[in-house]
């Protein structure tokens, strides 16, 4: 027993190791990516700033970076602020501490990989663009749709203000998918059990939207335990999520996210019309079998095989 | 080593090998989850004061944390709760003396680099204790929940140590704990260990009851004992083996003589039998051997069949030679047997070679008739042969001598009469007087013993013949020193007889002992009584005397006519002959038995009932 305790924490540590070890890796090349358009660059107009230099917002980076074609200077704002010039004309912020940071005012300011987070007009006066993490609403929903062709009735529990625009074309997604969409905004999550029993009998299935207030690890447990309980499906905006036990996530890689950033730099470069939001539109789902046969979910072979990631 | 023996030895090694390392296990499992469940519940107890613990770390405030030590020292039962900072200085402690020390030891050095709970038994105070470090960590919220829904790893980026909280959990309580289980799950293993062990011994007896019938059954069968039957009391291998078994018992007693029945036959027949190898060496004998020659069997076998044989070796080799070489066998080959006792048993020996079912000779097979029944019997029709040859010769010599004899005598004695003393004529005459008389009387006992079968029998009382006669011995006893006797048994059953010969045998026989005796001094003693013998009643009459004795080489001779060991002139060796002739015309028996001052002669005379007397 004692072997075998021994192994496992031998295992965990190399795995850990590996871990840190490919973070180190990707960070030192960003660093030198970073080292080399400081010091040979001669434009920096366009930088990129990152809240932290966790693996998701490096995955973003990293799409942005291919999508560009070009290096930028990026700062980590958990190691160093910015030093933003005069000839800066474009930001990109990834991550929602990185959008809420203040920058001069002229500048265009694109942020993505924020779902909590929305930049109010009066917080910068530039032109504002938010990328969305998730992709649309009616995608997302009809994408749910394929999953539990039973789904007449969603609850959509929600919190923070970011997430209120998601849902501005509630009425019309409706009607054409046939779903109606109950929307709960939680403000205390010590009402959340509260909310959680009401539903019990009333929906097909619960969905968690892209936002990081009411996505916590409590209440994503709370809901989690409630729907495997109750044979509810649980619809997440992450697979991350889906990995630890909701049913399923339809949601954009963060290449794709970083990607789309990119894009839209380029974009900002040459033209003064821009979108003031954008969903990812290349789609990423992602299913939980163990989840999908405690919720009597069955899916054929053929099936399964249009999923990205199955979970077993 | 018995089967079952071998099963229970093997299965009790295997139940030691296996239970010894299963207990270990299990008394590990025991205290790496009692451990454990001691860590979990210690972590927990810190997990719930985590938040409050931040901040007193943060502020380092004593009376923050003290109270949230206290708290967990009284949940979890520790002797002591710390709270320590990130270099091991004491922030709190629950025994307040030891605040503001700084813990160097190696584990409180482990517990600070670690990011998780470490948790190591320790020995304090002279007790076991569980010493559980808990990290403490600020979570920080701004990244938290976005990285969290993201999927970012948060373990390591979004918190800050802020410190360690440990705890001393005592272990006494479950070291009894772990000890008591290991009791009981000892206590469970050896139950179950018996129960199993005596199951294994109940089914090994079950299986192995055909198997020691089986075992049983072959011994008998070994024995000779063909036909056992064993009771089928399975319907697996075991009871086919039984029945194979069974029907091939059968088919040998159908098929196959067994020993004990050949040991019947031989063990019954009357005569011996022996059965020897080719170099004469005996293998075996039968009942009937060790009655004649006083041998066990045990004691025969492995002996060379020359013991047996007078003449020994040579007999030997010429009956192995003969009934191997010349001719196959031998046929009532006249031999005369030794006894243990180195008696002499005449025997009509046959013998014949042993072959097997190939045609080898393995051994010669040998039968010896006992002839000494046949020998006396052939001795006797010899001697009454003999006597009856006698017998009519003396008839017709002494009718042709006896008138020529009385002439002589006659005249012998007339002219022995006439003589003038002194005449010298005298003596011769005198001589052709007394020995024509000596004639006389031997023509006389020649006429007698012809005429024996002639007489006259009648119902007599013995005792009336020996009185008779007695005053004939006492007469001529009186000119010796032999004393006379007779010891007469009164009333005694007749027999069928005639007087004159009874009182002839009585006579003959005191003649001969007085005869013998001589000049010395000594007895006769003549006795009757009655004897029973064998559902016969007989009269005996038995004459004994004190003399030398006969000797025992001629004993056998004492009966034939003219077989006299007097000096010549003085006795005509007919007394006995015509004494045997006698006792046989009345049916009677003479036997004698002598040695050295003891001689007896014991005549029996069958007693007749009165209607045979009668007829």
């Amino acid at each position: 027993m004692a072997f075998v305790n021994k192994c496992g924490h031998l295992y965990s540590t190399f795995m850990n190791n590996t871990i840190h070890v490919s973070t180190s890796l990707l960070c030192l090349t960003i660093a030198l990516s970073f080292a080399t358009t400081s010091v040979f660059a001669s434009d920096d107009a366009v930088i990129a700033v990152l809240s932290s230099n966790s693996s998701p917002y490096m995955q973003a980076y990293s799409g942005f970076q291919q999508s560009f074609g070009q290096n930028v200077p990026l700062y980590v704002l958990s190691q160093e602020e910015p030093r933003i010039s005069s000839r800066t004309r474009i930001i990109v912020a990834i991550g929602g501490k990185a959008a809420l940071y203040s920058y001069p005012q002229d500048v265009v300011l694109i942020y993505c990989m924020a779902p909590g987070t929305k930049v109010k007009p009066y917080e910068h006066r530039g032109s504002l663009i938010k990328i969305h993490t998730s992709p649309a609403v009616s995608l997302t929903l009809s994408k749910f749709k394929k999953l539990q062709p039973s789904l007449k009735t969603i609850a959509v529990l929600w919190s923070g203000d970011s997430i209120q625009d998601y849902f501005e074309q509630k009425s019309e997604i409706e009607k054409k998918l046939g779903i109606e969409m109950l929307s709960f905004r939680i403000r205390n999550p010590d009402d959340l059990p509260d909310h959680l029993r009401s539903l019990k009998g009333r929906v097909n299935a619960i969905w968690l939207p892209p936002d990081a207030v009411m996505v916590t690890p409590k209440n994503f447990t709370t809901i989690k335990e409630f729907t495997l309980a109750n044979g509810i499906p649980f619809y997440v905006p992450t697979d991350a999520l889906v990995q630890q036990g909701a049913l399923a996530s339809v949601n954009s890689s963060y290449e794709e996210i970083g990607a789309l950033a990119g894009k839209l730099a380029r974009q900002a470069l040459t033209t003064e019309s821009l979108p003031d939001r954008l969903f990812p539109e290349k789609l990423h789902i992602s299913l939980n079998l163990t989840t999908a046969k405690a919720c009597n979910l069955t899916y054929a072979p053929e099936d399964l095989k249009q999923i990205e990631k199955i979970v077993p | 080593m018995k089967l079952q023996a071998k099963v229970i030895l093997m299965m009790f090694s295997l139940t030691l090998l296996l239970g010894i390392p299963l207990l270990l296990t299990v008394k590990n499992a025991m205290h790496f989850v009692l451990m454990k469940d001691i860590e979990k519940r210690a972590v927990l107890s810190v997990s719930n004061i985590s938040d409050e613990a931040v901040l007193g770390l943060k502020k380092r405030s004593e009376s923050i944390l003290l109270s949230l030590l206290q708290s967990a020292y009284l949940n979890t039962g520790a002797t002591n709760v710390a709270a320590l900072d990130q270099e091991g200085n004491v922030v709190a402690h629950t025994n307040v003396a030891e605040k503001g020390k700084r813990y160097t030891d190696s584990y409180t050095l482990k517990a600070l680099k670690s990011q998780k709970p470490v948790a190591q038994a320790l020995q304090s105070k002279g007790a076991l204790q569980l010493r559980v470090a808990v990290p403490i960590h600020s979570i920080h919220e701004s990244n938290f929940s976005e990285e969290f829904l993201l999927g970012a790893n948060t373990e390591n980026h979004q918190r800050t140590r802020e410190g360690t909280i440990t705890l001393d959990i005592p272990l006494k309580e479950a070291m009894q704990t772990e000890y008591k289980l290991f009791r009981e799950i000892a206590a469970i293993l050896f139950i179950t260990g018996s129960i199993a062990l005596f199951m294994i011994i109940f089914i090994m007896r079950q299986l192995l009851r055909p198997i020691t019938h089986l075992s049983a059954g072959t011994a008998r069968i070994s024995q000779g004992d063909y036909g056992v039957q064993i009771p089928v009391s399975s319907s697996d291998e075991l009871g086919s083996l039984t029945m194979d078994f069974n029907r091939m018992s059968k088919n040998l007693s159908e098929t196959t003589v067994s020993k004990n029945y050949l040991g019947n036959i031989l063990s019954h027949m009357v005569d011996p039998l022996i059965v020897m190898s080719t170099e004469g060496v005996i293998q075996m004998t039968n009942q009937a051997t060790a009655d004649l020659l006083g041998y066990s069997a045990h004691e025969l076998e492995g002996e060379r069949i020359h013991v047996l044989f007078v003449g020994r070796q040579h007999i030997s080799a010429t009956i192995e030679q003969e009934t191997l070489i010349s001719k196959g066998s031998v046929r009532n080959l006249e031999l005369t047997l030794l006894t243990k006792e180195g008696e002499k048993v005449p025997v009509l020996f046959s013998s014949s070679m042993l072959k097997d079912s190939e045609g080898r000779t393995t051994g010669i097979i040998a039968v010896a008739k006992d002839m000494t029944e046949r020998k006396k019997l052939e001795n006797a029709i010899r001697q009454s042969e003999k006597l009856s040859a006698v017998g009519q010769l003396a008839a017709g010599v002494a009718h042709e001598i006896n008138n020529p004899l009385g002439v002589i005598l006659g005249f012998a004695q007339a002219a022995v009469r006439r003589l003038q003393p002194n005449n010298p004529l005298e003596l011769p005459l005198k001589s052709i007087e007394k020995e024509a008389l000596r004639c006389k009387t031997l023509v006389q006992d020649l006429l007698t013993f012809s005429r024996v079968s002639k007489i006259d029998r009648e119902p007599l009382d013995i005792n009336r013949a020996v009185e008779g006669a007695f005053s004939l011995i006492l007469a001529q006893a009186r000119m010796t020193r032999v004393e006379v006797k007779k010891e007469l048994t009164a009333n005694l059953p007749r027999i069928l007889g005639n007087l004159n010969q009874i009182q002839q045998i009585i006579i003959n026989l005191a003649n001969n002992a007085l005869d013998a005796i001589g000049t010395g001094t000594g007895s006769l003693t003549v006795i009757t009584e009655s004897v029973t013998e064998e559902h016969l009643s007989w009269v005996a009459l038995r004459v004994i005397d004190t003399g030398p004795g006969i000797v025992p080489e001629i004993l056998s001779r004492i009966f034939d006519p003219f077989f006299t060991t007097k000096p010549v002139g003085k006795g005509t060796g007919l007394g006995l002959s015509l004494v045997h002739e006698i006792i046989k015309k009345h049916s009677g028996t003479i036997d004698v038995q002598s040695s050295p001052g003891n001689t007896e002669f014991c005549i029996k005379f069958p007693v007749r009932n009165v209607i045979t007397v009668k007829k």
